[in-house]
């Protein structure tokens, strides 16, 4: 009976310092398994944009995972969710809710829009402190969010894309000529309507006509008659194609407007968008768009070309690789996954504190280097980003594309624009 | 030397040189539009609410239908248009007899009260969404028709389809409003709408009735979601549910369950959002605030009017 005592006595004791053990101590002291969830618009006018980085952000979590165990360090990086938010805050803040809260994600890559990262950063991954790097949200007042250090991103904000539609303008109407600006009414659209409007009065022009439209609007034929009842010497456009594809022919009918004298922005940027709209909407326009300031970047699209053959290229893709790729470096560098270390780290693998340039294109290299603590300069496909306090990126490459009669999209380089 | 007249009328028709003529008739057209496009859906509403006292939510979402239907036979099978929109009207019809029978019918003999019937016209609503994303998806589409000829009136712009909306849609109204008045299922769908227990004893057949009222709102769910898509020039699944709170201020604006109220509702919505632009109010409302301005008039009529416009005339028939 004692002996039965004793063994039964042992047994208890291993087993609970072998569950003690289990739990303190990872199974690898390196390793970090990392879950990251996206949100990105994989339906409606957006979907083209959304279903490209998302399916970056699968390649790059899967080329990490990859590079990971080549390298021999443990721990994984997993995309484990990726949400459609449809480019609509109230539908963000679902997404984000469900990832945090069903999925246990330790950081969110997305969304897409200014709206629907404002909305889901306010709602959900401030108060639930989860790290979010949002794709290709512009509007300047992210900078200033009051994020506890949280909300991140690796597209450049519109106070750079202001000055740069208003160089463009520059160039092709003179510093003095009279715009009109037209754009959607959310987060994305007033803002960079705003800071234009302020760039270019600065400069010596004039704004003949603003006219803010509800996308939600039943017509927009006034709203066209409003942008083009004064002939400006240029229109600037800021809107995404869903809605443009209604404002557009509106446009188009007052008989006034000349698409050959207006500037749109990156949303236009891809010529299935242009095919959607209409060539007769959008023949001879032009616009500005943030432009991959990536190590080999060509090289990257060939490669996701070969690893997701199906998806459709957009010009942005490589931003949600980029942000994945820092995350899962951050995460191998604090040996955590808790927000407050991943914020601190991604600012020790982008390049914030210096040390050496890695390229994407030595993943393995990134990942020993993070492995062992070391601060560097992570050269992305995208952009070197050196995020600085407020989470952005701290340089910008932009280019001015060209929209022709077939529909084709071209850019000069020697036109582009970098800060 | 030109004629007086000739001069005076060509500054009054020149929108740029400050005479509002060309733009009041401009916005009046632009709001004669939108305006019928909301009476026509609202009707639709009004009937259901005035018959069945169901506030249909899913009223957006069979507008959206009706334009996905209407592409799928006019563009993927290339029909003809007219005719593609009949069967649009058709399939909405069915699609309404079909949740009478299975399910509407069923909630009211289980004595389903008004909240309850609300929400399950939601329920419908939410179900309906992702049933037309999946079948038709998420793309913005366009039915085969030149959506940028327009014709010159008095230096306004009107645009060619939007000028056969407005034609269609006024027959349209017409048609409604004499059924109601002169048909005899549309004369007992009012006095059903009245007094539901007296239409019962006085001999109104009312399963004809209920019926009927879902099948006019089928069709006018459907032609309305034609309409607007043509109005637009491009549609997608989100289109109805954009426009549902409209729809439903043009109902309360001309009285809640009153179809010629509904009617007139539509329209002065559309015609308050449009008109809010002109010069003469405060130098133009921004459009962005249209739909302020909209709802602000409705506050305002429902402040001196809580039954809405018509409601006197309900009280009393």
């Amino acid at each position: 009976m004692k002996t039965r005592r004793n063994v039964l006595a042992v047994t208890t004791v291993t087993v609970a310092t072998i569950a003690m053990l289990a739990y303190t101590v990872p199974a690898n002291a390196a390793g970090v398994d990392l879950k990251i969830g996206t949100i990105h618009p994989l339906t409606g006018g957006n979907a083209d944009y959304g279903i490209g980085l998302t399916s970056a952000a699968e390649f790059a979590a899967e080329s990490m995972t990859r590079a990971m165990k080549k390298a021999k360090v443990a721990g994984s990086c997993k995309i484990t969710a990726s949400e459609d938010d449809q480019a609509t805050p109230a539908i963000a803040v679902e997404a984000a809710t469900k990832l945090v809260k069903s999925n246990k994600v330790h950081a969110i890559v997305g969304p897409l829009t200014s709206g629907a990262t404002l909305a889901a950063a306010t709602s959900v991954t401030v108060p639930n402190n989860v790290v979010m790097i949002a794709t290709a949200a512009s509007n300047p007042s992210i900078s200033t969010f009051k994020d506890n250090d949280t909300l991140f991103r690796t597209y450049p904000s519109d106070a750079f894309q202001g000055k740069v539609i208003a160089k463009a303008l520059q160039n092709a109407i003179g510093k003095e000529g009279t715009i009109n600006i037209g754009a959607r009414n959310d987060a994305f659209g007033t803002a960079l309507a705003n800071v234009l409007t302020s760039e270019w009065v600065k400069g010596g022009g004039n704004v003949g006509a603003k006219v803010i439209w509800n996308p939600d609007g039943a017509t927009f034929d006034s709203e066209a008659k409003a942008l083009t009842d004064k002939t400006p010497d240029a229109w600037v456009i800021v809107d995404f194609p869903d809605t443009f594809a209604k404002v557009g022919p509106a446009l188009k009918r007052t008989g006034k407007w000349d698409p050959t004298k207006t500037f749109f922005t990156e949303a236009m940027n891809n010529e299935a968008v242009i095919k959607t709209i209409g060539l007769d909407v959008m023949a001879g326009s032009k616009g500005t768009a943030a432009k991959s300031m990536g190590f080999e970047a060509d090289k990257w699209k060939a490669a996701r070309k070969t690893a997701k053959p199906s998806t459709k290229e957009t010009f942005v893709d490589a931003s949600a690789w980029d942000a994945t790729v820092l995350l899962c470096l951050a995460a191998i560098h604090g040996k955590s996954t808790k927000a407050a270390v991943l914020s601190k780290s991604l600012r020790a693998v982008s390049g914030s504190n210096g040390g050496k340039l890695i390229p994407w294109t030595k993943l393995g290299n990134a990942i020993k280097a993070a492995a062992a603590g070391q601060n560097f300069t992570y050269q992305g496909a995208w952009t070197t980003a050196k995020f600085d306090v407020n989470g952005d990126t701290s340089g910008a490459l932009f280019q001015i594309y060209n929209v022709g009669t077939d529909g084709k999209i071209t850019s000069d380089a020697k036109n582009d624009i970098k800060f | 030397m030109t004629p007086f007249y000739t001069s005076i009328s060509k500054k009054m028709f020149a929108s740029n040189e400050g005479w509002p003529v060309t733009d009041l008739i401009q916005y009046l057209f632009n709001g004669l539009v939108a305006g019928s496009i909301f009476a026509i859906a609202a009707v639709g509403i009004s009937l259901l609410y005035s018959v069945l006292r169901l506030v249909n939510f899913a009223a957006g979402d069979f507008l959206t239908l009706g334009a996905f239907i209407t592409y799928f036979f006019s563009v993927t099978l290339e029909l003809n248009f007219i005719l593609s929109i009949i069967i649009s009207m058709l399939a909405g019809m069915a699609i309404c007899w079909f949740l009478e029978l299975v399910l509407w019918r069923n909630l009211r003999r289980n004595k389903a009260g008004t909240l309850a019937l609300f929400l399950v016209a939601t329920g419908v609503a939410l179900m309906l969404r992702p049933i037309i994303q999946y079948i038709f998806g998420t793309e913005t589409r366009r039915f085969n028709v030149d959506i940028l000829k327009t014709y010159d009136f008095f230096g306004a712009r009107i645009p060619q389809t939007q000028l056969i909306v407005l034609i269609f849609a006024t027959i349209s109204i017409l048609l409604i409003a004499l059924y109601m008045a002169k048909a005899r299922v549309g004369k007992d769908m009012r006095a059903y709408a009245n007094n539901p227990s007296l239409a019962a004893v006085s001999g109104i057949n009312v399963d004809r009735v209920v019926m009927a009222t879902w099948l006019i709102s089928g069709a006018l769910g459907s032609l309305a979601g034609v309409f607007q898509g043509l109005v637009q020039g491009q549609f997608n699944n989100a289109m109805g549910e954009t426009l549902l709170l409209s729809f439903f201020a043009a109902v309360v604006l001309g009285t809640i369950g009153d179809a010629y109220g509904a009617l007139v509702g539509g329209l002065l919505l559309g015609l308050f959002m449009e008109l809010s632009q002109l010069d003469i109010f405060f130098g133009g409302v921004p459009s962005n605030y249209k739909p302020v301005v909209a709802f602000a008039a409705l506050v305002l009529v429902l402040l001196f009017k809580p039954e809405g416009l018509f409601g006197y005339r309900s009280r009393k028939v």
